[in-house]
């Protein structure tokens, strides 16, 4: 089982904290996002996602393979001082 | 002295508590170009009157509380002010940004600035109504915390006192406004130093723009941006600053431990989620302020105003603390007592580390959070080990030795951003002119990770960004804008869509534009123009004053007022080379034991900027550049 977490922006979006679920990867796991809670995948792409507290920016992006227990966290851009 | 520009009241007074003597300050229209307002037009003042080393708590201190033209011009987030003065606790310059309405008060009263010098006999608050400034005994009012003091206080008008900290000279205490704080660097401990309680402000008169109808576009034009933003639109009114908490964890960034580690265990306990989903009441927000980023939070059952992230990292993760309630309810007893929050949660971690390593025995511990509201109270009347804990870090390591993990740059105590996760903010930590304040610095996190995703520990180009944003805030500051505004300055694509090619690309390159930034730094003026997409700051500022204000003059006026802080900085003894440091701890031991970079290259990165700067190899500001900035007395 993954677990993803909503932060920032997104969990405002989504109005949920976490969901958990079984995702081949990083764009499955998104399409899962979008049909549970009704949202679009242009919608998605305003957040950073990290696995495992890596940025998939450095791994294959969303084409990142997902394993059972790995912590997702979907993150937006922030700012404050 | 009359100023034909709009948006000034072409008043500026001088206020000798000593004599009881008030004079007017003249301030031409051609140094209103210059230096504009807030804290670059302060800077000028206590430059031309402060000339060498002085006992910062000494009758010879001054405060200048310095408005800008854009404060009741109805521009967005424009109620700032700025209180300016020698810091107690660094010896060297400090200016305090504060929001609320008292700045927007002072000019109404008809001041574009007032300063105060000398030492008052009796404890006193000044009572200002319009032309009518009186000193008002304050002995009924001494001892009175901050929202009581304000409440104490008879007269109409917005009111910004301090509390028993500033009373009692603790070196890093604030002065309060309604609940906003000028926070850093112990403007209030001179305001104690002088028995001066406070100041009340009211005014009937309207400071006029010169061009009333185009000011009102520019604004209205401004403000539909902030809202659009995802920065300043969403993610800050929806989850305050501490919505910073999460990314900062993910980006190795959250001081936690002292600063021995950028990531916090519990993270979730206390981050801006967090506080939105089960502590927030609602947001607020400052007059014209379309962002809203406060947060209204409950403590024993009444509406306070909550923390921001700095507040949240220091006093949470940085002691290894996960209760918020408790960061709460702390926050709110540091604004009452009036002291800095920032500078008081560290040098608590601090003397924490110094407790566990055996070095000074306090009762102070690492997740141990019972005896917390206790030592703050002692603090505040310095009581016990308070007395020693109201000195700050940098005194304390003097006492105690630690000095390599005292987290304080020129005694001033650094914010809760852990720079060793992104090393542009480590140099501006470093190079700061008030010391180790993230946005003085020039706050390179947003783009080393929070806002951008560019490479954190390169330090190709991290000089001239730096730069780049510390002359840009000095700039919006001074026009009297919160500092929030300048994140606009990134195009919504670029935040929006963090994952699109064309942001990797940004990401990608930014740190590898140095080159043409420092072209830009060298002849700002080039970018004599103001494009939809650059900040709208100094297109308000024309509107409003009458002066040709552009995108190159504006920032040529915020690297004027950057030299100009250095300039009285090196007046008052500081030796770059010895000062402009950081912790050992940051400097030469690994964040993540894995990864070499992840240290600070400081003196390669300092060399850059130096270089950047146009100062000398040694950290000053060349003749020439003084010339060039037009800085020559």
């Amino acid at each position: 089982m993954v677990k993803v977490k909503f932060f920032g922006t997104a969990r405002v979006l989504l109005k949920d904290k976490e969901m958990e679920g079984d995702f081949k990867d990083i764009s499955a796991m998104i399409d899962a996002i979008c049909e549970k809670y009704g949202v679009t995948k242009k919608d998605m792409k305003q957040y950073y996602v990290y696995v495992n507290e890596v940025n998939i920016s450095t791994l294959k992006k969303y084409k990142t393979e997902l394993k059972d227990g790995d912590v997702v966290y979907l993150l937006s851009p922030a700012s404050g001082g | 002295m009359k100023s034909k520009y709009g948006a000034y009241c072409g008043k500026i007074v001088k206020i000798d508590l000593t004599t009881r003597e008030i004079t007017d300050y003249p301030f031409s229209d051609k140094e209103r170009e210059l230096f504009l307002g807030g804290k670059i037009m302060a800077a000028k003042i206590i430059y031309d009157n402060i000339k060498t080393k002085i006992d910062p708590l000494s009758p010879e201190n001054m405060i200048v509380i310095a408005t800008g033209p854009l404060n009741a011009m109805g521009a967005p987030c424009s109620s700032r002010f700025d209180t300016s003065t020698i810091s107690p606790l660094t010896g060297l310059y400090t200016s305090s940004n504060c929001g609320g309405n008292f700045g927007m008060a002072l000019k109404r009263a008809g001041y574009d600035a007032i300063i105060i010098t000398g030492k008052s006999e009796e404890r006193i608050y000044l009572s200002i109504t319009d032309d009518k400034i009186e000193f008002k005994n304050a002995d009924a009012i001494w001892g009175m915390r901050t929202q009581e003091a304000q409440k104490a206080i008879p007269e109409k008008g917005d009111k910004f006192v301090i509390g028993p900290a500033g009373e009692n000279l603790v070196k890093y205490a604030c002065v309060v406004s309604n609940e906003r704080a000028a926070g850093r660097g112990g403007c209030g401990a001179v305001f104690g130093s002088k028995n001066l309680k406070g100041l009340v402000a009211y005014g009937t008169k309207s400071p006029e723009a010169f061009n009333k109808a185009k000011l009102d576009k520019v604004n209205k034009v401004w403000t539909t941006r902030l809202r659009n933003h995802p920065l300043t639109g969403a993610q800050v009114p929806k989850l305050g600053t501490a919505g910073l908490v999460t990314p900062m964890h993910a980006k190795n960034l959250l001081a936690t431990n002292n600063y021995r580690s950028g990531k916090f265990e519990h993270f979730e306990d206390v981050n801006g989620e967090t506080l939105a989903d089960e502590y927030l009441v609602r947001n607020s927000g400052c007059t014209t302020c379309p962002i809203r980023c406060a947060r209204v939070v409950k403590v024993e059952g009444k509406e306070v105003k909550g923390p921001e992230v700095e507040t949240v990292g220091l006093f949470g993760p940085n002691i290894l603390n996960h209760d918020m309630q408790s960061i709460l309810d702390w926050n709110y007893l540091m604004d009452d007592l009036g002291m800095d929050t920032i500078s008081c949660g560290n040098t608590i971690s601090f003397a924490m580390e110094l407790n566990e390593k055996g070095m000074w025995k306090n009762g102070l511990e690492f997740g141990k959070i019972d005896n917390i509201e206790q030592t703050l109270e002692d603090i505040a009347y310095r009581r016990g080990i308070g007395d020693d804990l109201a000195e700050g870090s940098r005194n304390l390591s003097h006492k105690y030795g630690g000095e390599e993990f005292a987290m304080n740059v020129k005694g001033l105590e650094l914010a809760a951003y852990e720079p060793r996760g992104a090393v542009g903010q480590g140099l501006g930590y470093a190079v700061g002119n008030r010391g180790g304040c993230h946005l003085n610095g020039g706050y390179l996190v947003v783009v080393e990770g929070l806002g951008l995703n560019a490479n954190p520990y390169t330090t190709h180009g991290k000089a001239e960004l730096c730069i780049t944003f510390q002359d840009l805030m000095e700039a919006a500051s001074a026009g009297g804008s919160c500092l929030f505004t300048t994140y606009a300055f990134f195009p919504q694509p670029w935040v929006a869509k963090p994952n699109g090619l064309f942001t990797k690309i940004i990401n990608k390159f930014i740190t590898e534009v140095g080159f043409v930034l420092r072209v830009v730094l060298r002849v700002p003026t080039v970018l004599a123009v103001n494009l939809p997409h650059m900040l709208p700051h100094p297109k308000a500022i024309a509107a409003a004053t009458g002066m040709k204000y552009t995108f190159g003059k504006f920032i040529r006026m915020g690297e004027r007022g950057y030299n100009l802080e250095r300039l009285i900085d090196l007046n008052l003894g500081l030796e770059p080379l010895r000062d402009d440091k950081l912790p050992g701890r940051l400097t030469d031991e690994l964040q993540i034991l894995d990864n070499p970079k992840s240290k600070v290259p400081l003196e390669k990165l300092r060399a850059n900027y130096y270089r950047a700067r146009f100062w000398s190899k040694d950290g000053k500001p060349t003749k020439k550049l003084i010339r060039r900035l037009k800085l020559e007395k």
